[in-house]
């Protein structure tokens, strides 16, 4: 794992999802949104605190409505956790690192 | 990289003629990270992307302090702004020693916020933990967790809005490694422009502000099944129909508030600056 945020747009985010073993975090943003850019640099500290433990991957909603489809988001920014390729969990709004750890760490 | 800017003066000066050419053209801009080819904020305009890594790499500003730009030039304000990321590298010398700035700024909010007095145990295990981190010690993320979490347990024990529980808080929001946290430096910064909220407004009392707090409550919970109805509220123009004295007392002390806290935001790239200075 690379400790840093992934931006996957573009990507075949249903393949990434399938192919990707243990956890994997989808970051759904958007540029215009003001809580997504204050969670952008917690969610680097995030890639680099769980370095070998969890991915972390971006996805800018407005970029590319297909890429977000299969999520569904309602709101943003939502954290979607999924662990070999099924979705477990998800967290909406802007958390801080300390909610996040403990979130990330009760389903390590 | 060795010290600031590689030890290269001609790194520093490259860094220097970018951001001088983006202030003469208008492209710098100030607020969230952002780079959008022609122009962005500090740190966008800086490497051309968004990364607060590739600035430490590019720079040698330990990682703090690359997350800490934009949000400096944002509290400059756009007439300020362009100054303070001029500065931001003019007052750094080539090949300094960063490494040890992120940890006195952290103690000087830490300090400001009164910590050695309403959090002395927990300010000292967070403490103990970035010098232990600093002399090379490697420590799992459950160790801070272990005391990030101690801390937050105390903040339980605490009344909501003391200084106390505001001061557990940052020890908790600093209760990070240094190095590898971008984000550190400006939450506890935006932890401590909202002390404003606590400072006392003598001009309205306690009294006063209770009693709108309250009212403003029951307003909010009354017009509850108009919001859900999706109708459009205007709670502060219900709040002066209802008692027209208290809302105009209470909207002035919400603008003296603001002032305070503008008066804070401008006041951070004097004090981030000095240290960088005296590095």
């Amino acid at each position: 794992m690379t400790g840093k945020v992934i931006d996957v747009a573009g990507w075949d985010v249903a393949a990434v999802i399938a192919e990707q073993r243990g956890l994997i975090l989808f970051d759904l943003w958007s540029p215009t949104c003001a809580p997504c850019r204050a969670l952008a640099p917690i969610l680097d500290d995030l890639a680099a605190d769980f370095v070998d433990e969890l991915r972390i991957c971006k996805v800018n909603v407005a970029v590319d409505e297909a890429i977000a489809k299969p999520f569904a988001a309602r709101t943003l920014p939502t954290l979607a956790l999924y662990r070999d390729g099924v979705e477990i969990d998800r967290v909406v709004g802007l958390k801080s690192r300390g909610h996040l750890t403990a979130w990330l760490e009760s389903h390590l | 990289m060795t010290g600031a800017f590689g030890g290269n003066p001609a790194i520093k000066a490259a860094l220097l003629t970018r951001l001088e050419n983006h202030i003469a053209n208008g492209t710098l801009r100030f607020g969230g990270t952002v780079w959008d080819g022609s122009g962005g904020s500090a740190l966008g305009v800086s490497t051309e992307g968004g990364d607060s890594a590739d600035y430490a790499s590019r720079f040698g500003y330990p990682l703090p302090m690359a997350g800490l730009l934009d949000p400096l030039t944002a509290y400059a304000g756009s007439d300020s702004g362009g100054d303070a990321a001029l500065r931001w590298v003019e007052c750094v010398e080539v090949g300094a020693d960063l490494s040890r700035v992120p940890q006195r700024i952290v103690d000087h909010f830490l300090t400001d916020m009164g910590v050695e007095r309403l959090a002395a145990s927990s300010y000292a295990d967070v403490r103990a933990l970035h010098r232990a981190e600093a002399s090379g010690v490697v420590m799992h993320r459950s160790e801070w967790t272990a005391i990030r979490r101690r801390i937050e347990a105390a903040v339980e024990t605490t009344l909501p809005h003391s200084h106390e529980r505001a001061a557990l808080n940052a020890c908790a929001t600093a209760c990070w490694p240094l190095q590898t946290s971008s984000s550190i430096l400006s939450t506890l910064i935006a932890a401590w422009l909202q002390g404003v909220n606590r400072e006392a407004d003598p001009a309205f009392g306690e009294l006063k502000t209770k009693r709108a707090m309250a009212t403003l409550d029951e307003i909010y919970q009354q017009t509850q099944p108009m919001r859900e109805k999706g109708e459009a509220v205007d709670i502060p123009a219900l709040f002066r129909m209802r008692d027209p004295i208290l809302a105009a007392g209470f909207e002035a002390s919400l603008e003296r508030a603001n002032a305070r806290y503008l008066d804070r935001a401008q006041s951070v790239p004097g004090i981030v600056l000095a240290h960088l200075a005296t590095a």
